[in-house]
């Protein structure tokens, strides 16, 4: 099962399992594998804003 | 603005006489920041003792984020009385005191709050329904953000209306006089009833995080630092989320087709409180120029201030095609609502929750409602615009 990152800022959830595949990220890709200067797709903050999502 | 010199720096062709929180008779708050687009990118007003203003998206997103070039010292046209703790230093000042305030603003303390706010607005709610009509402001925008902070503070009900008061004039009011009396009122109020108490009993808190918080090397932060900060939570929590209440209400209001869209699909609401924040941003703010440079062919020197009417940003048609459109589907949803790097509000994703919890409630429970008949509502521009009056009504 993989996991869910959250922006701080505006609640965008990046899934592993979903990818970004309009970004050209695949299902799969891990948080870790994603490029440090990737940013959100929808408030543009950076990946240090965004915090792993272990509630639901 | 009599006797005001113009600094020798500034081309004459760029003096434009614009009070940003004055719309001269006007009532569309909008339509006065849309004006700016007509004129230079970039101009000088002699208003408020003289600043620059910024009209573009574009220039704005990129003052707000160099932080180095551009201080966050007077984050107001014109500066508060006193140096705001958090939101008016710089550097790494500003980073250690944000992280003492990081813990309560995390996606998963707000989830906690989510349940508060959700049971709060049904409760206001329930407290007018019947009657088929309220005074949006006053009933409901003013009063349920200020007691999400207030319970995030660990504050007391009653204490409510008191702070209110004060958040109002300390954000609202552009009368030096009026603001210091508020100030005086909140540090009286903190520093009388708030830290003897949380130093005799720490709890969980803000402010009893503020209180054990080592900052600048390992300092506490003085007493009148910890004052300031808590008039700055008490004032950036109430008033922009009460004022984008207002503005969303009074769109959705006169816009029933925006709305039952909403009501068939409450799953449109994230996307459509985006939309509705880019088309009504709230904050026009300020930076302070940190050193001599030249900006776009500009010459800015150090202790120029600059007024980011991010007003105009939301709207700017450099950014976003047909920018008076709200479009429920528009893809940039990148905005400056909640302002843009090192100082960006770290409460956005509360503010978010709350006006999310807002729509979905209401909504629910009041899905037809417009202008009560015969009354028109009131809305006006400032450092923080504001919805002032909006009377609405709906079938019961």
């Amino acid at each position: 099962m993989g996991e869910k990152h959250i922006c701080a800022f505006c609640g965008f959830t990046y899934d592993e399992n979903l990818g970004l595949p309009d970004e050209g990220i695949a299902p799969g890709t891990l948080w870790k594998d994603i490029p440090e200067e990737w940013t959100c797709p929808d408030c543009g903050n950076d990946k240090n804003s965004f915090e792993l999502l272990d509630w639901s | 603005m009599t006797g005001f010199q113009i600094p020798p720096h500034i081309p004459a062709e760029l003096v434009r006489d614009f009070d940003f929180a004055d719309m001269r008779g006007g009532t569309d708050v909008y339509a006065h920041f849309a004006a700016l687009h007509d004129g230079p990118d970039i101009f000088f007003t002699p208003r408020h003792g003289g600043h620059w203003v910024a009209t573009r998206f574009s220039d704005m997103e990129a003052i707000l984020t160099n932080n180095v070039a551009f201080s966050s010292q007077h984050q107001t046209v014109p500066p508060m009385p006193i140096t705001l703790t958090l939101i008016e230093w710089d550097g790494d000042l500003h980073a250690d005191a944000r992280k003492v305030l990081s813990p309560f603003f995390s996606p998963k303390s707000v989830n906690n709050l989510e349940q508060v706010a959700r049971d709060l607005t049904i409760s206001l709610i329930d407290d007018f329904y019947g009657r088929g009509e309220c005074e949006f402001v006053s009933e409901f925008a003013l009063k349920m953000p200020i007691i999400i902070v207030m319970s995030l503070m660990g504050l007391p009900d009653e204490d409510t209306p008191y702070l209110m008061q004060i958040s109002e004039d300390i954000v609202r009011s552009t009368d030096p006089v009026v603001q210091e009396s508020a100030f005086q009122r909140v540090f009286d109020y903190i520093a009388n009833n708030v830290m003897p108490k949380r130093r005799a009993n720490p709890g969980n808190d803000i402010f009893s995080a503020i209180l054990s918080a080592r900052i600048d090397g390992g300092r506490p932060f003085t007493d009148a630092e910890i004052i300031s900060f808590g008039a700055v939570l008490i004032a950036a929590g109430l008033d922009t989320v009460a004022s984008t209440l207002g503005f969303l209400t009074n769109f959705l209001a006169e816009n029933p087709d925006h709305r039952r869209a909403l009501v068939d699909d409450p799953g449109l609401i994230n996307d459509a409180l985006e939309e509705m924040m880019r088309r009504f941003h709230i904050a026009n703010i300020a930076r302070v120029v940190a050193y001599d440079m030249d900006y776009k062919g500009l010459s800015f020197k150090a202790g120029d201030c600059i007024l980011l009417p991010t007003s105009a940003a939301g709207i700017d048609p450099q950014r976003y095609p047909d920018p008076f459109k709200v479009d429920f589907a528009r893809g940039d949803k990148k905005t400056l609502q909640f302002g843009r790097g090192p100082h960006q509000c770290i409460g956005s994703f509360l503010a978010r929750t709350e006006l999310r919890v807002f729509l979905q409630e209401w909504l629910k429970r009041i899905p037809e409602f417009g202008i009560k008949p015969g009354e028109t509502p009131v809305a006006v521009p400032g450092k923080a615009n504001c919805m002032r009056y909006l009377p609405i009504v709906w079938p019961i």
